[in-house]
C-alpha cells in the first residue's frame, strides 16, 4: 500500500456538553485508497465524519488536527470551509430521499455545486453535470438532466448524490452508510460504481459502514470504533484473518453467520400452516370518471407451508409483497382470493371464538423494537396482551408465573416485568417481543424482519436465541427477511418472492449451493460475503 | 441533557390560569362588595382605595362584578369543551379505527357544523331555545365537536400505523378496545394541549355571545356583557370597559401560554 497521503486526522477529540463522543481518534487515508470505518451503532462512526467536514451540531465542539494534502482544517473559518466542502471534500449520505431536493431538477441539483464553487456558465455548469451523471451510469433518457428526484428510484437517487459530490473531483470522498437504505442488487451496483470512481480519479474514500461484508469487499484498510475509539486498525485482509481486539473478533463473528445446518428432513411432519393461492389486491387512486383503476396486486397467487417444528424462510426485496402476505397470513387483511388453514383448520375464514382459538397458535415478531409497544405499558401488560385470547381469564398468580416463565426463556429476568419498554436496548426489546410471541405457546411464530434493525453483535445472540427456542419449544417459524444471510442462518426451506409472486422455493442449502430462477441467482451474487478463512 | 430546559411559558401559563380558577371559585364564597345591591349614592366611582377597579352607573363594585363573571367565563368555556372531548373524541376515534363509510360519515358531518358562521347557529340556537348560559355552552360545545373529532382522528390515524396496534390485533382485541386501550391514553396530551387551546377560544366566544346578550342572563354576572353596558359610558367612565377587556385578555394569554408550553413539554419528552 503505497498511497500518497491525503487526509490525516490526529487525537480528534468530540464533546457534547460533558460527554466526549469521540476520544482521541487518529487515521488516514492516502490517494486512491478506500478506508472502511466500521462499528455498532453509537460508536462514533458518523460523528468522526461529520468532524473531518467540520458539519458537527453547533452544541459539540471538537479538538486535535484535521489535515488534507497539508492544509490545517481545523484552523479555516467557516466560509473558507465553505468553499473547501464539495470542492475537497465530497460527502455521500444513508438517505437517498432526503439528500436531494424535491423540487429541483437533478440536472440543476449536480450544476448548483459547479456554480457554488467555478465561476462558470450555465452551460459549462450543465455540461459538467452531464459528465457527472454519466459517470454514475445515469446515461441519456435514464439520467436526463430535467428528471425529478420522485422520477427516480432509490438507487438512481443515490447516484445522483454521488454524482453530486464527485462532479467537482474532490481529492476525498466520505460515504455514511451509502447503499443501507438500498436493495442488495442496488446496493452491489453502487459500491462498484463507488470502487471504479476512486480507482479511476485516485480520490480517497472513507466509507462509514456497520456491514463488515461491504468493507470487505471495497475497502483497503479498516479501522474498527468502539465507544467513540479505534481501536484497531490495519489492512482490510489482515482484520478478517488475525483481528487483534476481541471486539473485532466478536463482530467478524457475529458477521461470518453459520449456515444452518440440514437437518434431517421429516417430511412426514404434518403442515401446521398452509397458505393456498393468496391473493392481495389495493385498490389504486382513481383518476378517471368512468373506470375504476386496475388494483395494485400486492400478492399474486401465493402458496407455501409451514410444517411442525420446520423453520420456513421468506425472502425477497422491499416492495416484493412478503408485508403484504404475511398481514394475510395472520388475518389482520382479507385476501381477494385464496385461504390460509392453521393447525388444519380454516383461519382466514373464522369467526369468532374460533377465530381467537387459532390466533394463540400463530403470533408475531415485529421489525422495529421501539414501534412495537405501546410506550404506556409495562413489560408484564405488553407480554400478557395475547391472554385475551384465551377463553376464560389466568388468575393473577398464574399470569405472573406465565410471564415470568417467557421472560426467563428469551433470557430475561422475572424482575424486568414492572419495567417500562424505553428502559430497555433495542436488543433486549426485541427479546420481550419474542416473549409476547411466546406467551400464548403458539405452534407458529412470524418474523417480519425481526433482526434488520439491530446491530450485528445482537442480530447474533438474537438468532442463536430463536435457533435454541426452536428446538426446546418445537415451535415453528415464518421467518420473513431482506437478508440471505440472516435467512441461510436459521432456515430449514426458503421461499423467494419477487413482486408479489414465489419464484423459487427449496431446502435453503439447495437453492444457495445450486439457485434456478435467475432473480435468485442476481439476490445471491449481489450479497457480499465475508471471505472466510 | 442532565438539566430540563426551562419552560416559561409552562409556568407563566399555570400562574394566570390557577390565579383566575382561584378567584372563581373565591367569588363563589366572597367578594369585596355583592354587587347585587345596587347604592347608585356610590355610582361611577373611578378606580380608589375602597372600589379597587371602581363603580359602575348603578354603584356596584366592579371588581366583585369581574370576580363573578369570572365563575361565568370558566363555566361556559369548560363545560364546552367537555362537551366537545366527550363527543368528538369518541367520533374521531371510531372514525380511524373503522375507516371507510363511518370515517366518511363523521368527517365530512364535521365540514358541514365547520361550514356554519359559528355566531349565526349561537344566535339561531338561542333564539329558538332562548338565551342563556346553558345554551351558549351548547352552542360553543358544538363547535368543539369537530376540532376534537379532527385531532382526535389525525393523531389516531398515526397510532394505527404503529407496530403495538398491530400487536395488539393479533392479540385478538377489535378495534374499538384498542382504541380505549392504546390509541387514546397516547392521545392524551395531544388532547389535553388542543383543550386548553378550545378553552381560550371559549373565553372569548362567550364573552362575544354575552356582548350581544347571547349568554348568561342578569342577575348572573359576565364580562361580555359589562363590555356590552360599558360601552355607552366609555367616555365618561373608560375603566368600565378597561377591566373586563383586561380580564379577558390576560386569561386568555394565560391559557395560550400554557398551551404552548404544554405542547413544547410533549414535544421534548419524546
Amino acid at each position: 500500500m503505497s498511497h500518497p497521503k491525503l487526509l490525516e486526522v490526529a487525537a480528534l477529540t468530540v464533546s457534547i456538553g460533558a460527554s466526549r463522543i469521540i476520544k482521541g481518534v487518529s487515521l488516514e487515508v492516502g490517494a486512491g485508497e478506500i478506508l472502511g470505518v466500521v462499528g455498532a451503532s453509537g460508536s462514533g462512526k458518523s460523528m468522526t465524519a461529520l468532524s473531518i467536514m467540520r458539519l458537527l451540531p453547533r452544541t459539540a465542539s471538537s479538538a486535535g488536527v484535521v489535515r488534507l494534502s497539508g492544509e490545517n482544517l481545523t484552523e479555516k473559518t467557516e466560509s473558507q470551509m465553505q468553499a473547501i466542502r464539495g470542492r475537497d471534500i465530497g460527502m455521500v449520505f444513508q438517505e437517498p430521499n432526503s439528500a436531494l431536493n424535491p423540487l429541483i431538477r437533478i440536472g440543476d441539483q449536480v450544476a448548483e455545486t459547479v456554480r457554488l464553487h467555478r465561476d462558470v456558465t450555465d452551460a459549462q455548469a450543465r455540461a459538467a453535470a452531464r459528465e457527472a451523471l454519466d459517470l454514475v451510469g445515469l446515461q441519456g433518457e435514464q439520467g436526463s438532466l430535467d428528471r425529478y428526484p420522485y422520477e427516480l428510484s432509490g438507487g438512481q437517487r443515490q447516484r445522483v448524490a454521488i454524482a453530486m459530490a464527485v462532479v467537482l473531483s474532490p481529492q476525498l470522498l466520505i460515504a455514511d452508510e451509502p447503499t443501507t437504505a438500498l436493495d442488495v442488487i442496488t446496493q452491489a451496483q453502487v459500491l462498484s460504481l463507488l470502487q471504479k470512481l476512486v480507482r479511476a480519479r485516485s480520490m480517497g474514500l472513507i466509507l462509514v459502514t456497520h456491514d463488515l461484508a461491504v468493507v470487505a469487499q471495497l475497502a483497503d484498510r479498516v479501522a474498527v470504533m468502539q465507544r467513540g475509539e479505534i481501536i484497531e486498525q490495519a489492512a482490510t485482509a489482515d482484520i478478517l484473518r488475525r483481528p487483534r481486539e476481541p471486539y473485532t473478533a466478536a463482530l467478524l463473528a457475529a458477521a461470518r453467520l453459520q449456515p444452518k445446518r440440514a437437518i434431517a428432513s421429516a417430511p412426514a411432519a404434518s403442515a401446521v400452516l398452509e397458505v393456498q393461492g393468496i391473493v392481495r389486491e389495493y385498490a389504486r387512486k382513481r383518476t378517471s370518471l368512468w373506470h375504476a383503476p386496475a388494483p395494485l396486486r400486492a400478492v399474486d397467487q401465493v402458496s407455501l407451508s409451514v410444517r411442525a417444528g420446520e423453520t420456513v424462510g421468506l425472502v425477497g426485496e422491499s416492495g416484493s409483497g412478503k408485508s403484504s402476505l404475511l398481514r394475510v397470513i395472520l388475518a389482520l387483511e382479507q385476501a381477494q382470493a385464496g385461504r390460509v388453514s392453521l393447525l388444519g383448520e380454516p383461519f382466514s375464514s373464522a369467526k369468532g371464538a374460533d377465530l381467537n382459538r387459532l390466533r394463540r397458535a400463530i403470533q408475531v415478531v415485529f421489525q422495529d423494537p421501539i414501534g412495537s409497544f405501546d410506550p404506556r405499558w409495562t413489560v408484564a401488560q405488553l407480554i400478557g396482551e395475547p391472554f385475551f385470547l384465551l377463553n376464560s381469564p389466568l388468575s393473577a398468580a398464574q399470569r405472573r408465573h406465565k410471564i415470568a416463565t417467557v421472560l426467563e426463556q428469551v433470557g430475561l429476568s422475572a424482575g424486568d416485568a414492572l419495567r417500562l419498554p424505553r428502559e430497555f436496548s433495542g436488543g433486549e426489546r426485541q427479546r420481550i417481543a419474542i416473549a409476547r410471541a411466546l406467551i400464548t405457546e403458539p405452534a407458529v411464530i412470524a418474523f417480519d424482519e425481526a433482526v434488520s434493525a439491530l446491530d450485528v453483535l445482537i442480530r447474533g445472540q438474537i438468532l442463536s436465541l430463536l435457533a435454541d427456542l426452536a428446538q426446546r419449544l418445537k415451535v415453528s417459524y415464518l421467518f420473513v427477511s431482506h437478508d440471505l444471510h440472516v435467512i441461510r442462518a436459521i432456515a430449514d426451506r426458503i421461499y423467494v418472492m419477487q413482486r408479489g409472486q414465489i419464484v423459487e422455493e427449496g431446502p435453503t442449502e439447495q437453492v444457495f449451493a445450486t439457485p434456478r430462477h435467475a432473480y435468485t441467482q442476481a439476490l445471491i451474487s449481489a450479497t457480499p460475503e465475508l471471505p472466510v478463512h | 441533557m442532565s438539566a430540563t430546559p426551562r419552560n416559561a411559558s409552562l409556568t407563566a401559563g399555570a400562574i394566570i390560569t390557577t390565579a383566575f380558577a382561584g378567584v372563581a371559585a373565591l367569588a363563589q364564597f366572597w367578594t369585596p362588595f355583592d354587587p347585587r345591591v345596587l347604592a347608585i349614592a356610590e355610582k361611577l366611582q373611578p378606580p380608589n382605595a375602597q372600589h379597587w377597579f371602581g363603580t359602575d352607573q348603578l354603584g356596584r363594585d366592579v371588581l366583585s362584578m369581574i370576580m363573578l363573571g369570572a365563575q361565568t367565563s370558566v363555566g361556559v368555556a369548560l363545560l364546552s369543551v367537555v362537551i366537545g372531548v366527550f363527543v368528538g373524541v369518541p367520533l374521531g376515534l371510531l372514525a380511524a379505527a373503522k375507516r371507510g363509510a363511518i370515517e366518511e360519515l363523521v368527517m365530512r358531518g364535521n365540514d358541514l357544523i365547520f361550514a356554519f358562521p359559528a355566531l349565526l347557529l349561537a344566535i339561531l340556537i338561542t333564539s329558538v331555545f332562548g338565551p342563556g348560559a346553558v345554551n351558549a355552552i351548547i352552542a360553543i360545545g358544538i363547535f368543539n365537536i369537530p376540532v376534537f373529532a379532527r385531532v382526535a382522528r389525525a393523531g389516531a390515524l398515526q397510532q394505527w400505523t404503529r407496530d403495538y396496534s398491530l400487536a395488539a390485533r393479533v392479540a385478538g382485541k377489535g378495534p374499538l378496545r384498542i382504541s380505549w386501550e392504546h390509541i387514546l391514553p397516547n392521545l392524551a396530551g395531544l388532547l389535553l394541549v388542543q383543550g386548553t387551546i378550545q378553552f381560550s377560544l371559549g373565553i372569548i366566544a362567550e364573552a362575544g355571545l354575552s356582548y350581544v346578550g347571547l349568554s348568561a342572563q342578569p342577575p348572573t354576572m359576565s364580562w361580555g356583557r359589562m363590555l356590552n353596558e360599558a360601552q355607552t359610558l366609555t367616555a365618561l367612565a373608560p375603566y368600565l370597559a378597561l377591566f373586563p377587556g383586561l380580564a379577558v385578555l390576560l386569561f386568555v394569554l394565560g391559557l395560550n401560554l400554557l398551551g404552548e408550553g404544554l405542547r413544547r413539554r410533549a414535544q421534548g419528552a419524546q
